[in-house]
């Protein structure tokens, strides 16, 4: 007991030495000196940059040419000025709001480290946006880029990828209009896309990565291309009030284990928003009176959409029962119609269902054809098929079960509300 | 210096003696076994320390508080305390050396990627040296600010990644086998085991009787951390990618953003985890000095701080500069010492004092 007292005795309790300076006078003493020391910790170490000579990169673009990568990288103008360009006003106002860099390397750190001999600035690719990888290079494989935006600690996991049909660095010249940043402007477009029309999903790069190595090996990334032939990259070309070229969405590719297979047109695109439950809110464009003419006349705008997919096992194959159910609001109609007729809201909630249910189908033959599960099937089979999925796995017979998958599409739409009109204006004139 | 502590301040000294490493190194180990499982088995580990904190529990309460190798040199031969002390001394340096090298290598591979490991070393050791010269009650109550901390920063994480959440990616549940969980709850459990510094701690305890009801209530909120931080990563990487991030839960925390205007905030939580990892780093360099001072019998342990600080400093820097050998020893080796020292020696110590119990009862019935 005599040594616990020890052990737990107050240590600073022994008597001061004849002689030596009072207690706070020392601790003033150390606490001076130790001052000037302790601003030594504060430099940053051997890890400290000067924003000055940093190249921030707003975006980045990836080429598979003559056996090497070329990399592009667009690099924030600092000394840009904001005329015309959005943005806050200083600096010059001719010159670009950014730069590319192109570099050819047998790796892509290579290829990175050979920005050095030309530019002023190191590399900082923490505020990167996007990245725009190149059909060839897509046909080549994409692990290589998708390991390094993992690795590298700079790396941005969460920017938005591309894929785009030429050479993907040209992309990244081209001059918007409406925002000074490109990179961010891309951001934007992409994001707004998924949340308004949802045609192609928004894919950031740890989705990709998460998609590629999921049970079904196979994503979606939409393809970003100019409208024309040439590219926009002077600043005085821009300052007109319609582009002759822009960038601008285009079709969906699709990757099967790290490579692209092939490509869905934008219905496809749709239909494929619809099996997956990607849709936010969309415009669909339907014939009011299915009976009379195929012709859209009447558009709707789908509010709420939710998709659920139940796999059941008959017999032989996978039947996929797919129920969409969603509701939303009559924005246009160019036909002679009552709304107050529940009759008339049922015909166009019939046509509409028909329409989902056309581009669900359509979607579902390419998809097949080209035998890439960007459908998820295969996740929400191990997940209610436990059993039959670790055959499937252990046999690796995926790619024949997903072939043999036959699909159930059920579609309820609801129109909730018609708008701030009860008739179709047509049905006016005709009285 | 060195006041008493309460059970509550034990109780988030156990929480902070656990967390940090097991956040940053058991996410990786736990969901290469079991995937969408992962949290089945922190489940499992728990149970398991609980056990644990039982066991270390009641050797407090039977040596009342007592230091432990003092206890049991009085229990039994002071040859055999200073021997189990020196065993236990190389232990708790390895120990606290591997945790200086994860701390190393985290801020390494996260933040500072040029500064050369021994200068953060030294730092972050010249820093602690002076968290523990001020005594187990300063940093058992910095450590109950920055538990408190959590209140903020726990939130915070899950508004932020709430929109990137999806449940389905928990499912299937049960998927993997029990030989699966158990292989992925062994390494939790040892991190679970760490409860037993409480052993060393016991002398600075209020109520030592309590020391048990300190050990569940940490290692509670510890399962209850352990799957916010799991559960989240599952939830917005999926079982597969999860194996593939090195940090799956500062991953997920470079996902958290609110609008476009607060994106990349890992270095937010980072700097959160630092505060966390210096108390856990302090604790286990007071507890290697208590054990130094049991071992030795010396009644000031202040002018051995640097010393041993310098050994774990060495062992850090030359032992444990393979990353590869650091994970094999998290993943195979840890089981088997730390069960060893935290399960068996105070279980010993405990049978040791029943059957003296039961000896002294005989002997009375006799007489």
């Amino acid at each position: 007991m005599k040594q616990r007292k020890q052990a737990i005795q107050p240590e600073s309790n022994l008597p001061l030495p004849a002689g030596r300076p009072p207690l706070t006078a020392r601790k003033t003493s150390c606490l001076l000196l130790c001052l000037p020391l302790l601003s030594t910790l504060i430099t940053g170490c051997w890890d400290n940059r000067e924003l000055n000579e940093l190249g921030i990169t707003s975006g980045s673009a990836y080429d598979w040419e003559d056996n090497q990568w070329k990399a592009t990288y667009q690099v924030i103008n600092p000394s840009s000025g904001a005329s015309g360009m959005g943005g806050s006003a200083g600096g010059s106002t001719t010159s670009p709001p950014f730069i590319t860099f192109t570099v050819k390397g047998k790796t892509i750190m290579e290829a990175i480290d050979k920005t050095n001999l030309t530019s002023t600035r190191e590399m900082f690719f923490s505020h990167s946006r996007i990245t725009v990888l190149g059909e060839a290079m897509a046909r080549h494989g994409i692990n290589q880029i998708i390991d390094m935006f993992l690795r590298k600690q700079d790396a941005r996991e969460t920017v938005f990828v591309f894929l785009a049909k030429g050479e993907a660095g040209a992309i990244l010249d081209q001059l918007m209009q409406m925002t000074k940043n490109q990179g961010a402007g891309i951001q934007l477009m992409i994001e707004q896309e998924s949340r308004l029309v949802s045609y192609y999903p928004g894919v950031r790069l740890y989705e990709l990565a998460m998609a590629l190595s999921s049970e079904s090996g196979s994503a979606v990334l939409p393809e970003i291309r100019l409208t024309g032939h040439k590219i926009m990259d002077e600043t005085t070309e821009v300052a007109v009030t319609d582009l002759p070229s822009r960038l601008a969405l285009g079709k969906l590719g699709v990757l099967k284990g790290e490579k692209l297979i092939g490509w869905l047109t934008q219905k496809q695109a749709f239909g494929l928003s619809f099996i997956t439950d990607k849709i936010n809110k969309a415009t669909i464009a339907f014939p009011s009176h299915p009976k009379t003419g195929e012709t859209p006349d009447a558009s709707f705008i789908l509010q709420n959409s939710s998709t659920s997919v139940r796999p059941i096992w008959d017999k032989d194959h996978y039947v996929m029962d797919i129920h969409i159910k969603g509701s939303g609001v009559l924005t246009e109609l160019g036909s002679d119609m009552d709304l107050n007729d529940r009759a008339s809201i049922s015909g166009m909630e019939a046509s509409i269902e028909q329409h989902v249910l056309e581009l669900v189908n359509n979607s579902w033959t390419e998809v097949r054809k080209l035998g890439a599960d960007v459908t998820g099937f295969a996740v929400r089979i191990h997940r209610s098929d436990r059993k039959r999925w670790k055959q499937i796995e252990q046999t690796k017979s995926w790619d024949n079960v997903f072939r043999d998958i036959e699909i159930r599409p059920h579609v309820s739409i609801k129109i909730e509300r018609t708008g701030l009109s009860n008739k179709s204006f047509k049905s006016v004139q005709q009285k | 210096m060195n006041g008493k502590i309460d059970t509550a301040q034990a109780a988030m000294l156990v929480i902070n003696t656990i967390l940090p490493t097991a956040t940053v190194v058991l996410p990786v180990i736990i969901s290469n076994y079991a995937e969408q499982d992962a949290p089945l088995s922190i489940l499992l580990s728990t149970v398991a320390g609980l056990i644990v904190a039982a066991i270390v529990g009641t050797a407090i309460r039977v040596s009342n508080g007592a230091p432990f190798l003092t206890w049991v040199g009085e229990r039994s031969s002071p040859i055999v305390a200073t021997v189990l002390g020196l065993f236990m001394l190389q232990f708790y340096l390895d120990t606290t050396a591997t945790i200086l090298r994860e701390f190393v290598n985290f801020i390494k591979d996260n933040v500072l990627l040029n500064t050369p490991v021994t200068v953060l070393v030294i730092l972050i050791l010249l820093i602690t040296i002076y968290m523990v010269r001020q005594g187990i009650e300063s940093i058992a109550r910095v450590n109950s600010i920055v538990i408190l901390l959590y209140g903020f920063f726990a939130p915070l994480f899950l508004f932020g990644i709430i929109h990137e959440m999806n449940v389905h990616h928990l499912l299937p549940m049960f998927d993997h086998s029990l030989a699966s969980l158990t292989l992925a709850s062994i390494t939790p459990t040892t991190w679970m085991s760490e409860v037993a510094v409480l052993l060393f701690l016991a002398p600075y305890l209020k109520d030592p009787q309590k020391a048990r009801i300190a050990g569940w209530v940490g290692l509670l909120f510890v399962a209850v951390l352990m799957l916010f931080s799991l559960v989240t990563a599952l939830m917005v990487f999926g079982p597969e990618f999860i194996k593939l991030s090195a940090y799956p839960g500062f991953s997920a925390a470079g996902v958290v953003h609110f609008g476009r205007f607060f994106e990349k905030l890992d270095i937010l939580f980072i700097s959160y985890w630092v505060l966390s990892i210096y108390l856990k780093f302090s604790i286990f360099l007071f507890v290697t000095i208590e054990c130094f001072k049991q071992t030795f019998r010396v009644s000031s342990s202040r002018p051995f701080i640097g010393a041993l600080g310098l050994v774990i400093a060495l062992e850090c820097l030359f032992n444990w500069q393979n990353i590869d050998k650091l994970n094999l020893y998290n993943k195979e080796g840890r089981f088997l010492t730390f069960f060893l020292f935290n399960v068996l020696v105070p279980l010993a110590a405990i049978m040791l004092h029943r059957i003296q119990r039961a000896r002294a009862k005989r002997r009375e019935c006799e007489t």
